[in-house]
């Protein structure tokens, strides 16, 4: 059997540009289903119209200016903001079929990136005191997860063509703004967030060792409803 | 047995964890994957569950604490014999800052107590449907004796003492009532004396209504017995009249092939344009059964037994009006995609009358499946001239 064959199935939501808070009550779905079974290792790529999130390690003082109201979430990490040109990446993954280990998982999420960013002739690179994937002293993408029943969600979000301006509003990540950048920004073109997502999917299959399967919303959606009883769609 | 709950690894530059939350305090009953403590580093924000069911014996540290990763925070009894190590165990990490000035609590007095005596009758090892008769029943560890492995309590030692409990006290199966939350308090307050003490006058004397019958013409719709349904009766009649029913029922525990075939759904529907049901398996399941047990697949007539050296099955399809079984011809030779996909199309075709006479004879055993609607067993009638469904 070749090593291909050998990969897990897991599924990819691409789901286009979303609000944040109804893609964070699908996590929670998929989060149970995971655990029951019923759904696989799930990618889910989103763009988000803008908004501020603080993780559980939101200090007051990194948000105090901001106009948007900022939503309160349970993954890690401080303050940060989703927007339009920013690729958002959700990992839906158990646990318990990669031993557990936390450690490996984080630093795998952003090999990811790193990965992906070689396409783009860029040498990013983690960071020993500040978790994500910077580029020289710049900060590209930023981690945080959560974890229930050692099932994962939450994960990375990668400015691609992000207006990093809207960083001004929040220190991110407890940084002042200007330290965040962009794909775009540094390699002085407009990213193809289809094409970037294709590549980093790729790149996660392999690191993952798992084929993404492409699924539509709407096949998992009475699942999803019956966790709830709620209508998602 | 004593077992530790330790911080896990969270991250290359992650050294430490906050303890954000704890679930649980000492003394708590907790159950597998119960969450135990909410922990945040820098990135990660993570719930610790249980890895044992068990009681809360030691919480080495408190919120807010900071702790390395690989140190002791918790300390799960799950009431397998061993002794729970001594409250002052130390943390395995010297470094935790809290390991001096967490002396550890002692357990409570009430909720291990009950917990411990009983496991150690039962040795405390049960599936979670046995326990959860057990509550439900409102049992005592210590009145069920034990027949399983390793001393496992099974659901007939639960079944057996809840019958020797009804006709040595005059306890009655039903109606179940509630339990109280805590497992420890079931016990104590197990309605055995309440049960057996019924008032002889209802609190509440129910009157039995009656109500104006329907006009004469609305009572009844009367239609013609005719077309397939009459065809269906027919036949059925026939079977029954022709064949001695007899039904038996087995439990088979399928939660792998469902977790398999939720984990290919939705990329077997994308590869082959067919859903995957658990048909196909059963089919072939079906196939390798009927090769070991030659009877099965036969048809009888006054003076003779037709043995069938090819696999046909039959598989019903509940249409609006009536039942129709397409067969499936060769269906051991199949693949369980290929299984799947012509399932997929016949049942199509059922629906859309578009079967052939091919596709619906030549049948050598059938199956049902009646738990697609909710049922749980069902007593089929069998497919004439086949021996069995």
């Amino acid at each position: 059997m070749s090593p291909a064959e050998k990969k897990h199935n897991g599924w990819l939501l691409n789901l286009g540009r979303v609000d944040y808070k109804r893609v964070l009550n699908w996590q929670h779905k998929l989060v149970k289903l995971r655990k029951d079974g019923m759904a696989r290792d799930t990618l889910i790529l989103v763009e988000h119209p803008p908004v501020i999130t603080i993780g559980k390690d939101g200090h007051p003082e990194n948000y105090s200016h901001t106009d948007i109201e900022p939503i309160k979430i349970e993954r890690g990490g401080d303050v940060t903001y989703h927007g339009p040109g920013q690729l958002v990446i959700y990992f839906i993954c158990n646990l318990t079929r990669r031993k557990k280990n936390m450690h490996l998982y984080v630093d795998k999420l952003q090999d990811g990136i790193i990965a992906t960013c070689k396409e783009y002739k860029l040498d990013a690179r983690k960071d020993d005191t500040n978790t994500g994937v910077w580029v020289g002293d710049k900060k590209i993408a930023s981690l945080g997860v959560a974890v229930k029943q050692w099932i994962t969600f939450h994960g990375v979000a990668i400015n691609l063509n992000t207006d990093l301006s809207e960083f001004k509003q929040i220190n991110p990540c407890g940084l002042t703004f200007d330290i965040m950048s962009s794909v775009g920004k540094l390699t002085n073109k407009k990213i193809d967030i289809e094409k970037f997502s294709k590549i980093i999917v790729d790149k996660y299959s392999e690191i993952f060792n798992t084929a993404f399967y492409p699924i539509q919303l709407e096949e998992i959606a009475e699942d999803i409803e019956s966790q709830s009883g709620s209508n998602v769609i | 047995m004593a077992l530790d709950i330790l911080v896990p690894q969270m991250g290359e530059s992650v050294l430490e964890g906050t303890i954000l939350e704890w679930k649980v305090k000492v003394g708590d009953t907790v159950k597998l994957n119960q969450p135990l403590v909410e922990l945040m580093t820098d990135k990660v924000n993570i719930e610790i569950p249980a890895e044992a069911a068990g009681i809360i014996t030691h919480l080495y540290v408190k919120e807010g604490d900071v702790v390395p990763v690989g140190t002791r925070i918790a300390v799960i009894d799950d009431g397998s014999g061993d002794s729970a190590p001594a409250p002052t165990a130390t943390p395995k990490t010297e470094s935790a800052p809290s390991a001096a000035k967490a002396p550890a609590a002692a357990p409570t007095q009430s909720a291990p107590a009950t917990f411990k005596a009983t496991a150690d009758a039962g040795k405390g090892k049960m599936s979670p449907k046995v326990r959860m008769m057990m509550r439900e029943y409102g049992l005592d560890f210590n009145s069920i004796i034990p027949t399983g492995k390793e001393g496992r309590v099974t659901v007939d030692d639960v079944k057996r003492t809840v019958e020797s409990r009804s006709t040595s006290a005059g306890y009655t199966l039903g109606p179940i009532p509630a339990p109280p939350a805590p497992m420890q308090a079931v016990a104590a307050s197990a309605p055995q004396a309440s049960a057996s003490s019924a008032p002889a006058e209802p609190l509440v004397k129910v009157e039995i209504p009656t109500f104006e019958p329907l006009p004469i013409n609305q009572r009844e719709t009367r239609k013609p017995l005719e077309g397939i349904r009459k065809v269906i009766s027919d036949h059925m009649i026939k079977s029954i009249q022709t064949s001695a029913h007899v039904t038996t029922f087995q439990e088979l525990d399928l939660t792998e092939l469902v977790e398999y075939r939720n984990e290919i759904k939705a990329s077997f529907k994308q590869t082959y344009g067919a859903n995957i049901t658990f048909m196909p398996f059963i089919v072939k399941a079906v196939c390798t059964a009927l090769k070991e047990f030659l009877k099965m697949n036969a048809s009888m007539t006054e003076k003779e037994i037709i043995y069938k050296n090819f696999y046909n099955i039959g598989i019903a399809v509940a249409l609006d009006d009536g039942l129709i079984v397409p067969v499936i011809k060769d269906a051991d030779k199949k693949t369980i995609v290929e299984l799947a996909v012509e399932i997929s199309q016949l049942g199509l075709k059922a629906r859309n009358n578009q079967l052939l006479p091919d596709d619906v004879s030549g049948g050598t055993f059938s199956i049902t499946n009646a738990g697609m609607f909710g049922s749980s067993a069902s007593t089929p009638i069998i497919n004439q001239p086949q021996v069995a469904i």
